[in-house]
């Protein structure tokens, strides 16, 4: 839709008064109980958020971002980057409407108060206001994308999987009903009525938003609109009023409006919860296959418009319930999306024995035009790795979903939101200068002794390891931080409605309702972290060629003057080769860490803490400030990404490539990207080769493969001509993006990654 | 036992079915003017020289073989790949290209691929001519098939039927070379007639072994409705003969053969479009699939 953007400040008017409604309240509950304040709260903020219809919709629930609200995450890609988590605040913006030159001084000192107590009563504000002294010294900034530091902290419960297919199944009026059964229970606490009482109350919310949206569609009738595009609107909204949807349409309908007030991005098994009515609709002759993706195609341009990020939609895979029907209407949910073109949804494929060849070969003809999607899974190694890390039955564990990058989570029962990243390579840099950073020249991480005293590789190596375990488990406290913070704050009752067991415990999200609460940690460079030990081993203290003190004077004067030592450490042994001394090194490396991030659960009392070794562009934000490494690598630019070789290292084919990336334990995570970049050749003229290299893979044990399929003389015109291919898609890591919009960091590290 | 070879390439995909590693036999009978593998037609290790990285300072003419002159010249065939030049260059532009190894090395280096392989691919005996070493081929394949890896060779069809004859057991597939129909022609682009690689091309069929006949196509020396009907009538004739793969020339061996000192070609590279309307032809008229 032409100027339409969800954070637009033009949805603001100049007294806010949305916001000072929502302040009021918030601060005439504040004191109360939590669940109470929260739904008080929504009763003013999502009418304001539900956009009218646009032309060319057919569904209601445009949502605009206000900047005061409540969400899993509230995003503005456009301004710092940064998650805001449950009762979030934008100054930015708020700042923006004071500053109007239309604003009178009243409304512009209203503003500024209104400004002045929310930048304390935000809860990211709140959590920061929770950390204790060694948190405060080593995650003096949260700006992860530009400023220098070892971790940084995230502030969101972004990810999860809502039950949209028990949605589907119950509609609005049968959740309210069985939250109201709950609450003839005598033994609940006064706390745990009103939780319940207001999710109920909340449903009500809901319901009136869809009454005041019909009455608006019968409102453009009357005035005249296409009977043949609003009536069937008016229809489904009346259905959905009524009881549970009734058709595929109405499926679609409810799920985008929860999701939208949720401002949720995930939509989980879209498959399973799709499939019975889709199939209903189309063997009745009610809908035909075109209808169906015309209504599909509405759904995704509104999550393109509404949300820039995510958008994660799983087909396929073990553990469905209708796998027929689902299959079906997966092949639709493709057809629609090779329509559609954009990087919304992200699309995902479970892919197991014995499934469906229609959807494999579908999918593989997404790839092959250029779609960077779907992200494909090996479904039986996933299963088992969900099962094994998150302590979870076989039953439970074939639920597994993926969000963001591919991380694992379960559907509708577990939380795993990334919270805190690393930087592997920094950490390893922090040691080399005695608990020192020397981007920022301040004290950073524990001093360890000087590189001299590191008179051994396995000196060095332990000390790196001390390092990192120092700095999990900050992350790990971190984590825990978030969640306390949110609990204290708030019920996340759009969330807890459709999580389990909230309503069966009577407890808010992460109260104690959700049954796994588990955290995750990003982490990075870590084949450049591996790849540098590999060449330090190498050079200093087998070889002997310079000292470890010589060295690190090397790397901080960026191999000036030393280019031939520069050559000698790329030429050592890389990850990616399946050569035993690099991927051997990377395994340690990267089980390490694993396992220590692993082991910080039970001390903070999550159902588990799992690295997620992903990328979302990360890797190049966090190179611009780490220091050349012992890999080779210069200064400032891209660490690897993923569990991938250094971009550029891989040398050796691609079998070789894949055995590397299959060494690493990625059963211990909870999710991994593997890149793969194919030519459009391979796909085209070689599809047998394909479903080799795949099955192979998948064999191997590695868990998920993000594909691109792209021609490199393509991207090279693509940074001189940018505008002749806008449609040129590449994943990055665990996400896609249009080649174009890629900074020029990211673009290099494109480039520069192997094709085969 | 050992042989030479010049490279292991893995993930080949163009050469056999499924996934492939590709071993480069040293050595051919045939001099294809268009040959884009020149580096392999010798038989031994020798040097390769960017010329664009040369300095002419002369340091390379510590070489006693007389391969190389004062000011950049290299004359490939006395070169006895001894290495003196490549390690005294201080441009690093020369190189030994070639290298001599066991079946049991070149095993050890396609073995951890295996998984890749599945059921269609294995390794490829490619070159230069694997026949060029027909001993050192046959225990290579023996190794390979011993090891559960399936064979498939490439070849020029130049060589005693003997050869092929032992090698029968162990390959899966011939991608067997057809380049010029007319005899006098064959000689004038590739130094010899093709008489006897027709009769040990008839001969394998003859053995029901499965054959691909490669058809390099070089615009203005076999692009010809005769060397397209000789091309047909052995699809007919030839009941071993599964498909027809088309090489389109491409120009990617002119900068070996600068490397090795030699003139370069200057055959003109077929339009994508050219190429399609060979295949349309040759579909028309073979039994068997025309592919690319």
């Amino acid at each position: 839709m032409k100027g339409y953007y969800a954070w637009d400040d033009q949805h603001l008017d100049d007294g806010l008064s949305v916001e000072f409604r929502y302040t009021e309240t918030y601060k005439a509950y504040t004191g109360k109980d939590l669940s109470l304040r929260e739904l008080k709260c929504l009763e003013i903020a999502l009418p304001a958020a539900a956009s009218p219809l646009q032309e060319g919709d057919l569904f209601v629930g445009r949502r605009v971002f206000r900047p005061l609200g409540i969400a899993p995450s509230y995003w503005d890609d456009d301004a710092d980057g940064l998650d805001n988590v449950s009762f979030y605040a934008d100054l930015a913006r708020m700042t923006r409407v004071m500053n109007r030159p239309t604003q009178t001084r009243e409304n512009r000192q209203a503003i500024a108060e209104l400004i002045d107590f929310w930048k304390s009563e935000n809860v990211n504000a709140k959590v920061r206001a929770g950390f204790d002294s060694v948190m405060r010294r080593e995650m003096t900034s949260d700006l992860w994308s530009v400023d220098s530091g070892v971790i940084f902290g995230l502030y969101r419960l972004v990810f999860s999987q809502l039950d949209y297919d028990k949605l589907v199944r119950l509609g609005l009026g049968g959740l309210k009903k069985e939250v109201l059964a709950r609450l003839e229970d005598d033994s609940l606490s006064g706390t745990q009525q009103s939780f319940l009482q207001s999710l109920a109350s909340m449903i009500d919310l809901l319901l009136g938003i869809l009454s005041t949206y019909e009455g608006q569609l019968r409102v453009l009738l009357k005035n005249g609109a296409d009977p043949a595009w609003i009536q069937p609107m008016v229809d489904s909204l009346e259905r959905i009023q009524a009881g549970a949807p009734a058709c595929f349409r109405d499926a679609l309908q409810l799920v985008w409006f929860y999701s939208a007030m949720t401002g949720g991005r995930d939509f989980g098994r879209m498959d399973v919860y799709l499939g019975d009515r889709y199939v209903k609709d189309l063997d009745s002759g009610r809908m035909t296959e075109e209808d169906a993706v015309e209504l599909l195609l509405s759904f995704y341009r509104l999550m393109k418009e509404t949300d820039s990020r995510d958008g994660r939609i799983v087909m396929g895979g073990l553990g469905r319930r209708n796998p027929g029907n689902a299959d079906r209407v997966s092949l639709a949910v493709m057809k629609a999306g090779m329509r559609f073109r954009e990087l919304k949804p992200e699309f995902s494929l479970r892919m197991y024995k014995g499934m469906s060849k229609e959807v494999r070969k579908m999918a593989y003809s997404m790839l092959e035009n250029g779609m960077t999607y779907p992200l494909l899974f090996n479904d039986e190694a996933s299963v088992c790795a969900v099962q094994k890390t998150m302590h979870v039955s076989p039953e439970e564990s074939e639920q597994y979903g993926f969000f963001g990058c591919g991380e694992y989570v379960l559907g509708h029962r577990s939380i795993g939101t990334p919270n805190d990243i690393i930087n592997l390579a920094k950490a390893l840099e922090v040691t080399l200068h005695e608990g020192t950073d020397p981007v920022r020249g301040c004290p950073h991480g524990l001093n360890l002794g000087k590189p001299g005293d590191f008179d051994t590789f396995d000196k060095l190596f332990s000390a790196w390891k001390k390092q990192v375990a120092y700095f999990t488990q900050i992350a790990a406290r971190h984590q825990k931080l978030v969640y306390n913070t949110v609990r204290e704050n708030g019920s996340m009752l759009m969330m807890s409605l459709l999580m389990d067991d909230c309503i069966a415990r009577a407890l808010p999200l992460v109260s104690g309702g959700v049954r796994y609460l588990a955290g995750t940690y990003e982490t990075y460079g870590n084949t450049t972290t591996a790849d540098s030990l590999t060449a330090i081993r190498e050079v200093v203290y087998e070889k002997k060629r310079l000292t470890l003190s010589e060295l690190v004077q090397v790397l901080d004067s960026d191999f000036a003057g030393n280019e031939e030592l520069r050559q000698i450490l790329l030429n050592c042994p890389k990850f990616g080769n399946g050569d035993p001394v690099a991927d051997g090194m990377a395994r340690e490396v990267n089980t390490f860490v694993f396992e220590t991030t692993a082991s910080q659960a039970e001390i903070q009392g999550l159902s588990s803490y799992l690295v997620v070794m992903i990328n979302n562009g990360a890797n190049v934000d966090l190179g611009k400030n780490t220091l050349a490494t012992a890999d080779g690598r210069h200064g400032g630019t891209y660490l690897s990404n993923g569990n991938n070789p250094m971009a550029g290292m891989d040398h050796s084919g691609l079998p070789a490539m894949l055995r590397s990336l299959a060494s690493t334990r990625m059963d211990l995570t909870a999710g991994t990207a593997q890149n793969l970049k194919l030519s459009k050749n391979l796909f085209s003229q070689h599809p047998d080769v394909v479903d080799d290299l795949i099955d192979t893979a998948f064999d191997l044990g590695i868990l998920s493969l993000n594909v691109s399929v792209v021609d490199r003389g393509e991207m090279e015109d693509a940074m001189i001509h940018p505008e002749m291919h806008q449609n040129l898609f590449v994943r990055v890591g665990g996400f896609s993006a249009r080649f174009v919009n890629l900074d020029p960091g990211t673009q290099a590290d494109m480039l520069a990654r192997a094709l085969y | 036992m050992t042989g030479i070879i010049t490279d292991i390439i893995p993930f080949s995909v163009n050469d056999g079915p499924g996934i492939r590693t590709s071993v480069y036999f040293m050595g051919c009978p045939l001099r294809c003017r268009w040959c884009h593998n020149p580096e392999t037609q010798y038989g031994h290790p020798h040097a390769m020289v960017r010329v664009d990285r040369c300095t002419h300072c002369g340091a390379c003419t510590v070489c006693s073989s007389g391969a190389r002159g004062p000011h950049g010249e290299y004359d490939a065939s006395r070169c006895t790949g001894c290495g003196k030049c490549a390690a005294v260059c201080p441009e690093k532009a020369c190189w030994i290209c070639g290298r001599e190894v066991t079946p049991d090395e070149i095993l050890h280096q396609v073995l951890p691929d295996k998984p890749f392989f599945r059921r269609r691919g294995g390794v490829t005996l490619s070159g230069g001519e694997p026949m060029a070493q027909p001993e050192f081929a046959l225990e290579t394949a023996k190794l390979l098939c011993k090891n559960g890896i399936g064979v498939c060779m490439e070849t020029c069809g130049h060589a005693d039927w003997t050869s092929y004859e032992q090698m029968l057991p162990y390959v899966q597939s011939f991608l067997y070379d057809y380049k010029v129909s007319d005899p006098e022609s064959h000689r004038q682009w590739t130094g010899t007639d093709n008489r006897r690689i027709l009769a040990n091309l008839r001969n394998l069929s003859s053995c029901g072994v499965d054959i691909v006949l490669r058809c390099p196509l070089i615009p203005g020396v076999n692009d010809t409705t005769d060397h397209f009907l000789g091309i047909a009538g052995l699809t007919e004739e030839l009941q071993g003969i599964r498909r027809v793969e088309i090489l389109p020339y491409h120009s990617l061996g002119n900068n070996k053969r600068v490397q090795l000192g030699l003139e370069s070609e200057n055959f003109c590279v077929p339009e994508k479009a050219e190429i399609l309307r060979w295949q349309d032809e040759l579909n028309s008229m073979c039994r068997v699939p025309v592919c690319l």
